[in-house]
């Protein structure tokens, strides 16, 4: 028990540290394990009116991908976790061979709005998704 | 033995012209006509209707085609771009490169490359990126629109650049990664250049990935100069300029999205635009102003660049409706008519000359936006507008349109229109708009549900259906229309199937399961002798999921004859 409680604190102090010299360290280092949000009614509120507005153009308004800015991942399914969701929207996802990808929102959104889209993400998932999980990616 | 020689001679220097029509640089003349030898512009012909006056294949033999060749330029998004054909070479951008092909084999003869900025990036732009919908061609030059909104004239033979044109000083600017720019919106051209005489048309249209106007330019031929700066949405002071709220113009949107038409009597190049910005109408009049320039139909002066009249099909376009497809010139009872099958669900017909509202013809099952359109060109009874942050309402069509920005095609033999169509419909809401670097977000969603794809022939005239061809269970668009003098018409589904039916009734003559699916529109022309007909292929099928049609992302050209 001491010997975990010094680890979080290494690792708390490392988050710290790495958060002082670079922001972008620290944003992708303090993200929790679950999301903080999660059935927190005024934070889906939020997190839909984020969605509506930035993601459902390629996610369509349903998450499953069907947007008018073309073939976005079915989030319904999504299945890499809470911190795996916040890792793609932050640093974005290329498909090789292919010029479509997901654009990079480090620097757009705040990682708080981050996590209010996926509380409402998690409101539409089917079978197969995973939003508890920690960090799969 | 003296008028034998001065017959042959004479007899010999119609065969010398004839044989050198399509063959040299392209002259103004060649651009004038319908396509038979060459296939020089986008749409054909100026007028749009990629009809080709060839019959070497017909309706009698289509059915012995067989595959000539297949190449692929190794796309990395949607080949959208209708290819040119002259003089031994086919033209086909994609990925910010030209390729010129061997039509003898899909050897690839020549490539352009050319390298976007290294800031370029943003919201959308991934979307757009590498999708081009067409070059022209003129004198010795290919001419080539980037992504980035430059020019490029190409040596037809070589690939060698002659020029390169930058509109950056003339307003025209690139968009930039949002994420590190503070001014990251900017125009994205995907839509191809068209040449008439004296100009090159050059139509602005990525407007509305983060809030900008439409402009379509008209450049120098020699060096690429800009002659004149058209702007799709009226300035205050023209007709429909009180149409828009002060300062929203500058966002507006009304992007010329599709390559139009031009008629070398009246001198105008005629476009649709792409919809209204943001596509939340609150800041633009709320849905109760008409957004004149934007969903409309635009005649522009190719000599002077003014725009001779504007006619608006979605005032106050709150849906995504625009309708940006290409405005056919078609003479229907001695009047140069204006014919548009649009998003709406309706072909809309007007005068050229004048833009008066002549009739709109309804040519899908599925519409409940409006009821019609009344005589003055105006929409009956339109559903009421959903509230902001509230629930969706229910539309049809969705706002991908009955038909969207695969084209379509007209033969003056049948008289009939050929529309890469489809069923379909949306629930559609409103949210606030959030705005990040300079762009503005649409503040609008849409769930889709998607119908079947349907290519139909439509009676120009009477606006009736006269055969249709349902891809069942099959969402999507046919990848573009051609039609020929040899009664045939040409068309791939967006499952890949490549298809050559009787013009007249619709009859299947043949069909190759090509396994990608099309968003480009098929071309003929003349080959050594030999009438052949060119598909290019490739990108996802629909616009977002669609496992119904059994296809994958991939690419192709591919070459019939007999």
């Amino acid at each position: 028990m001491q010997r975990n409680s010094k680890m979080w604190f290494r690792k708390w102090m490392c988050a710290v540290t790495l958060g002082l010299l670079g922001g972008t360290t620290f944003a992708e280092d303090a993200i929790p394990d679950v999301n903080p949000y999660s059935g927190d009614e005024k934070a889906m509120r939020e997190g839909k009116s984020w969605y509506r507005g930035v993601c459902a153009a390629c996610h369509g308004g349903r998450a499953d991908g069907a947007g008018e800015r073309g073939n976005g991942a079915d989030l319904r399914k999504f299945e890499l976790g809470f911190k795996g969701f916040v890792h793609v929207v932050l640093e974005g996802r290329q498909q090789p061979g292919r010029t479509m990808a997901m654009p990079a929102w480090k620097g757009v959104l705040k990682n708080e709005d981050i996590y209010k889209i996926g509380a409402y993400l998690e409101t539409m998932a089917i079978e197969g998704a995973n939003w508890k999980e920690g960090n799969k990616h | 033995m003296h008028m034998k020689l001065k017959t042959m001679v004479v007899a010999l220097g119609f065969a010398g012209a004839a044989g050198a029509a399509f063959a040299g640089p392209v002259s103004e003349q060649m651009l004038a006509q319908d396509p038979s030898d060459s296939w020089l512009h986008t749409n054909g012909n100026w007028a749009g209707h990629r009809y080709s006056v060839l019959s070497q294949l017909n309706n009698r033999n289509a059915k012995d085609l067989k595959v000539a060749w297949t190449t692929s330029v190794g796309a990395k998004t949607d080949s959208q771009a209708t290819p040119l054909y002259h003089d031994g070479l086919i033209y086909f951008p994609q990925d910010n490169k030209v390729f010129a092909i061997d039509a003898d084999n899909g050897k690839i003869a020549w490539k352009y490359e050319h390298k976007l900025p290294d800031d370029w990036g943003g919201y959308n732009v991934p979307f757009f990126t590498g999708k081009h919908r067409g070059v022209a061609i003129l004198g010795e030059n290919v001419y080539f629109l980037s992504n980035d909104n430059k020019l490029h004239a190409l040596n037809y033979k070589t690939g060698k650049p002659k020029f390169v044109a930058d509109y950056q000083n003339d307003g025209i600017v690139y968009p930039k990664d949002f994420a590190k720019a503070g001014d990251a919106n900017g125009y994205i051209s995907t839509v191809g250049p068209m040449a008439v005489p004296g100009a090159i048309i050059l139509p602005m249209n990525g407007t509305d990935t983060g809030g900008l106007e439409g402009f379509v330019l008209g450049v120098s031929p020699e060096d690429g100069k800009l002659l004149w700066k058209a702007n799709m949405i009226p300035r205050p002071d023209e007709p429909g300029g009180d149409t828009w709220p002060a300062g929203s113009q500058k966002y507006g949107g009304a992007g010329p999205w599709i390559v139009g038409s031009y008629d070398p009597d009246l001198k105008m190049y005629f476009t649709g635009t792409a919809n209204a910005y943001e596509w939340n109408p609150k800041n633009r009049g709320g849905g109760e102003m008409d957004n004149v320039g934007a969903a409309s139909i635009v005649a522009v002066s190719t000599d002077s660049g003014k725009v001779n009249w504007r006619y608006v099909g979605v005032p106050g376009d709150p849906w995504d409706f625009d309708i940006p497809q290409t405005p056919m010139v078609i003479t229907i009872d001695g009047r140069k008519t204006i014919v548009q099958p649009n998003k709406t669900g309706y072909i809309h017909h007007l005068d050229a000359k004048t833009g008066k509202y002549l009739k709109a013809d309804r040519f899908i099952d599925k519409i409940n936006w409006i009821k019609g359109y009344d005589q003055n060109g105006r929409p009956i009874d339109m559903i009421a507008l959903p509230k902001e942050g509230g629930d969706p309402v229910e539309i049809a069509p969705a706002l991908l349109g009955g038909v969207n920005m695969y084209p379509n095609a007209y033969n003056p033999n049948t008289g009939n229109v050929y529309l890469a169509a489809t069923e379909s419909s949306m629930k559609y809401g409103f949210e606030d708009i959030k705005l990040i670097s300079n762009v503005r977000h649409f503040g609008a969603y849409q769930e889709f549900n998607f119908g079947d794809e349907v290519d139909k022939a439509v009676n120009v005239k009477s606006g009736k259906e006269v055969w249709r061809d349902t891809q069942v269970g099959k969402p999507g668009y046919a990848g573009g229309m051609l039609t020929t003098a040899g009664n045939l018409v040409v068309y791939t589904t967006q499952g890949g199937r490549f298809t050559v039916a009787d013009a007249r009734s619709g009859e299947k003559l043949y069909e190759l399961n090509t396994g990608i699916a099309a968003k480009s529109g098929p071309i003929t022309f003349m080959h050594k002798g030999k009438q052949l007909i060119v598909q290019p292929l490739g990108g996802t099928p629909g616009f977002g999921r669609d496992e119904a049609n059994g296809v994958e992302f991939g690419h192709a050209i591919i070459a019939f004859t007999r």
